[in-house]
């Protein structure tokens, strides 16, 4: 981990995905232990794959402990999420919703219906808490400023994937009302 | 004319034992019908001062009629905030209010939205004050407001800098004991003509589901004569559903809230006042919409703030005086 400062005048680390992740949990449990309670919930013994531009983690708790590995390994993971830095930064930045990452093919999350509900709970609560966790604020500064990470492009962008979808995909979506 | 003024942020006592509910808000919006630039710009704190989780929020949002929304919000824990009497300040988001030399100014830095904003409105009318602890929900609510600013400066995009000359300024500072996420919601709304042209300012706090309100207020802003309405004499309705697409800020929470969406927000508001004397009717058409998403810093609840963006006509008779004009509008929808 190396370290810069960025345009708010603070230092800012450089850190690879599984340290972000490992920061998410850390701050988790110390600014909101009953969050880090739920996340363990919700995680309970599965194991799942992240993977963001390159980088590649698979993470699960064991015994309560955040277990990080870098992947893929051959293990069995039970969900997988892959995105890119753009889509997280457009996310955090107001500029993409999450309907819009999953149809225009910016974010993927597979697993079965269990794994991948799992995984947005997560998702939830570390989202929920980082509301009362300026910590968890802190390590999205960290993150959109990384000094080793490309920068941020601003704006939003289009939705990609939606035109190709099927017409009976896109019926679909419009039953469920997931249509942008 | 400027108006010496005072009033200071209202940080709860030491012993206040409802000072973890404590909320103070700076706002100054500019507008300029000529252009159609809509200006939104406050800085907020959400807590007791002392506690680690209690928040600073400032926002800096810019609407463009050719662009949509420009800007962002920025989010920090309180302590990384510099409050003084009547400022705050996060690292790139400030608001500070001079009442000495009667100005309010703006600083915004997004450089991550390309975005940059260097404001100075003169206050150019007397405030009115509702000091009194009005209820919402389980709280209360107070607030100042200064109808008719003079506004220099501009905003940056990139490379190019939209000129705020010819816009019109309006302050608020609202401030009182509330938890997002209770029973609570208010609509609110300003509306200029233009430079020295009319302005109207119109309040009104409401459960959630804005099926039960306070009594309204409405002000019409003539320049050289002001005429407050309240209760009985206004009247508020709603139309049609909008459209727009909105856009959700800050992007964390609005993932977390993907049931809002798609908020059921008016597609045109009605205002109308009449109290025997004066009589005006005000209908505000929106044509874009923001969602601002604030969270409670010490339970879980939150609250959905929702900026319209349009132009408005009024048209009637005040002050003995015949009034017919259009402009540019906001009114914020909050539930």
């Amino acid at each position: 981990m190396s370290t810069d400062a960025g345009d708010d005048g603070r230092v800012h680390p450089c850190r690879a995905l599984g340290e972000y992740i490992g920061e998410l949990v850390r701050r988790l449990d110390e600014g909101e232990p009953s969050g880090g309670a739920r996340l363990r919930a919700v995680a309970g013994p599965l194991r799942a794959r992240i993977q963001v531009d390159g980088e590649t983690v698979e993470i699960g708790f064991s015994r309560g402990a955040l277990r990080i590995d870098p992947g893929p390994t051959r293990r069995r993971v039970d969900g997988i999420g892959r995105c890119d830095r753009q889509t997280v930064l457009d996310l955090l930045n107001g500029y993409m919703e999450v309907t819009d990452a999953i149809l225009g093919g910016y974010l993927e999350v597979t697993g079965n219906v269990d794994a991948v509900t799992r995984m947005g709970q997560a998702i939830e609560v570390l989202l929920d808490a980082a509301t009362r966790v300026p910590a968890l604020h802190q390590l999205a500064d960290d993150y959109r400023s990384d000094p080793c990470l490309a920068p941020g492009r601003p704006g939003p962008r289009a939705p990609a994937l939606l035109p190709t979808l099927e017409p009976a995909e896109h019926a679909l979506f419009a039953r469920l009302d997931l249509l942008p | 004319m400027t108006a010496a003024a005072f009033d200071t942020l209202r940080p709860p006592a030491p012993l206040d034992p409802t000072r973890d509910a404590y909320k103070d808000w700076l706002h100054l919006n500019v507008l300029d019908p000529g252009s159609g630039l809509a200006g939104l710009f406050n800085v907020s704190l959400h807590g007791a001062p002392e506690d680690p989780r209690s928040r600073a929020i400032g926002t800096a949002l810019l609407h463009r009629p050719q662009d949509g929304w420009l800007g962002n919000v920025e989010v920090c824990g309180r302590s990384r905030a510099h409050v003084g009497t009547t400022s705050i300040a996060l690292e790139r988001v400030a608001l500070a209010v001079d009442h000495r030399n009667a100005r309010t100014h703006v600083s915004a830095r997004l450089p991550a939205d390309r975005f940059r904003a260097q404001i100075v409105a003169g206050h150019a009318a007397p405030p009115v004050r509702f000091d009194q602890r009005m209820p919402f929900g389980q709280g209360w609510i107070s607030w100042f407001l200064i109808s008719r600013m003079t506004v220099s400066g501009s905003v940056t995009l990139g490379d190019v800098s939209f000129d705020l000359e010819e816009a019109v300024g309006y302050h608020d500072h609202n401030w009182g004991r509330w938890r997002w996420g209770d029973d609570i919601g208010w609509e609110w709304g300003v509306f200029a003509a233009g430079r020295g042209a009319p302005l109207f300012a119109f309040s009104r706090a409401t459960n959630r589901s804005h099926g039960v309100a306070s009594e309204p207020f409405f002000l019409a802003d003539l320049g050289h004569v002001r005429r407050q309405f309240r209760g009985p004499s206004v009247t508020l309705s709603f139309e049609g559903t909008l459209g727009a697409p909105l856009r959700r800020l800050p992007g964390a929470l609005a993932a977390l809230h993907q049931d809002r969406m798609r908020p059921a927000l008016p597609a045109c508001v009605r205002i109308a006042v009449d109290d025997g004397l004066d009589r005006a009717a005000l209908e505000f058409e929106p044509h874009a919409a923001g969602q601002l998403i604030a969270g409670e810093p010490t339970r879980a609840g939150y609250g959905f703030v929702h900026e319209l963006v349009g132009d408005f006509r009024v048209t009637g008779r005040v002050a003995a005086r015949r009034i017919d004009s259009r402009g540019l509008g906001v009114f914020e929808y909050v539930d």
